[in-house]
């Protein structure tokens, strides 16, 4: 079963992730914020992550994004970032630190089930 | 109603009805309910509301109601609410998002008055700065105080709007992403020349590569605003020809910038220079000092709302002016508009995302 970590500090979001997520044979995992999302990344080694850039804490979902791809133990992971920004700025920025997609929020939740099915299968 | 969506209205931060099209209530929330009285299963008291509703879910437009709240107790005068009628999830249903009037109201007055700050007096004063200065060269020696002063005014009432604009709190609505140790040296190529002029030279110094310093959101301009007051305040107060070291901590979830031995700032702030006022000083000094009053106020604003603060330290016998904010986004109850848009987005694909949970079900 492929592995999907969601870093997200909102609560009412994850859910809605999680209950999105539910309807295919995925095994979930959830942060509440930046660095410790990027903890469990270390330790669970995801197939992808799903990750908010607008975080409190230490690390902001760009930061973490950078982490992940540039640790060559962690770089095979599929980064998807969420954003309620949706900015050609803002993907430039994700482009910049090697994400693998770009959701704007709302995003849909069939959009988002085959952008990860996509990714899986291209791994 | 699926319980994520339930918790999602209930924290809302203001009051929230969901209604059908004929004004029936569908929910309400725990301050909807304390608003206005109505509860799921009650209907819309009042004709207006119930019009915009019924426009909202045909038309599919949005509108504001301005209606009565509920009585309180028999003494207690009736409180007017602002409904803001939106379409709802559903072709037959509407939101109603409530907030007393007297909210919507302060905050027109409000600006009102700033409007007045700055035409009737801002205004004014600057023509008057630029006929003084444009006259400079034919004026008595004398006017050279006059022309100082009202440039001090001016730029006291300069603070004073910006101050005012923010109390109203509208303006630190923004989330940019800010990477605060190049603003700050931004903002020193700015005013270089300031220390070039008392040869006060500038030295950055970081705990961490710039890659891995954190960093924070919310208004940039205002975060800048920030850096440019304490920096020339900085400048202005470090002995002419020496270094000022500003450093860039952190310590877990709080960014922290520090100006060694540049606590004269603060102290202006607590009115060190409201006693040498009293003693005669000439008016300069005084519209100075409260130049630097507001701008330290301002900064403490700016930093309140960005959930930082602005603090001095003293570290062995020398005072430090702290620029203190926490990092990564601020902490929100709830991002209400996210939220339901986000949940409606999930309840529009919910049968579409069944359909094709049975599908790949009967395929394996």
């Amino acid at each position: 079963m492929k592995r999907i970590l969601i870093i997200e500090d909102q609560p009412d979001i994850r859910k809605l992730i999680h209950m999105t997520l539910e309807f295919e044979r995925y095994e979930i995992h959830e942060a509440a914020d930046g660095g410790l999302g990027l903890r469990m990344a270390k330790a669970l080694l995801p197939d992808l992550m799903l990750l908010d850039i607008m975080m409190p804490g230490e690390l902001d979902g760009l930061q973490v994004c950078r982490c992940i791809k540039s640790d060559p133990d962690l770089a095979h992971i599929k980064v998807v970032l969420l954003t309620a920004r949706g900015q050609a700025t803002d993907r430039e920025a994700g482009n910049k630190v090697g994400a693998d997609e770009y959701l704007v929020k709302p995003f849909s939740p069939l959009q988002l089930i085959d952008v990860i099915e996509n990714l899986i299968e291209a791994a | 109603m699926n319980a994520t969506l339930a918790e999602i209205l209930e924290n809302q931060r203001t009051g929230l009805l969901w209604v059908s099209h004929d004004g029936l209530v569908r929910y309400a929330n725990g301050d909807a309910c304390s608003r206005t009285g109505l509860t799921a299963g009650s209907k819309l008291y009042d004709p207006d509301l119930i019009a915009a509703v019924a426009k909202a879910v045909l038309a599919r437009t949005s509108a504001t109601v301005v209606t009565p709240g509920r009585v309180t107790g028999p003494t207690k005068a009736i409180s007017a609410l602002t409904c803001r009628v939106v379409p709802g999830l559903a072709k037959d249903d509407a939101f109603i998002f409530l907030r007393d009037d007297v909210d919507a109201n302060s905050g027109v007055a409000f600006d009102n008055l700033m409007q007045t700050i700055r035409v009737d007096l801002a205004s004014p004063l600057r023509d008057a700065h630029q006929a003084l200065s444009s006259m400079d060269g034919e004026l008595p020696a004398q006017a050279g105080l006059l022309l100082q002063s009202v440039s001090d005014v001016m730029q006291v009432l300069d603070r004073l709007v910006d101050l005012a604009s923010l109390w109203s709190g509208t303006a630190m609505t923004a989330d940019d992403r800010i990477e605060l140790w190049p603003l700050l040296q931004g903002v020193w190529a700015e005013l270089q020349p300031q220390g070039t002029a008392r040869k006060v030279r500038v030295r950055f110094q970081a705990q961490d590569e710039m890659a891995n310093l954190a960093t924070i959101y919310g208004s940039m301009p205002w975060i800048r605003r920030v850096f440019l007051e304490c920096l020339e305040a900085a400048i202005q107060a470090a002995p002419a020809e020496s270094t000022l070291l500003i450093e860039h901590r952190q310590f877990g979830p709080r960014a922290l910038i520090v100006f060694r031995d540049s606590g004269v700032f603060s102290q202006n702030a607590e009115g060190v220079e409201l006693a040498v006022s009293t003693r005669g000083t000439p008016r300069t000094s005084s519209a100075k000092a409260a130049r630097e009053r507001v701008g330290v106020q301002l900064c403490r604003q700016i930093l309140a709302l960005h959930g930082g603060q602005l603090r001095d330290e003293v570290e062995d016998g020398v005072r430090h002016l702290i620029i203190d904010l926490p990092t990564g986004a601020p902490y929100r109850a709830a991002d209400s508009h996210t939220d339901i848009a986000q949940a409606q987005r999930y309840a529009s694909d919910l049968a579409a995302l069944m359909a094709r949970s049975r599908r790949n079900a009967i395929k394996d």
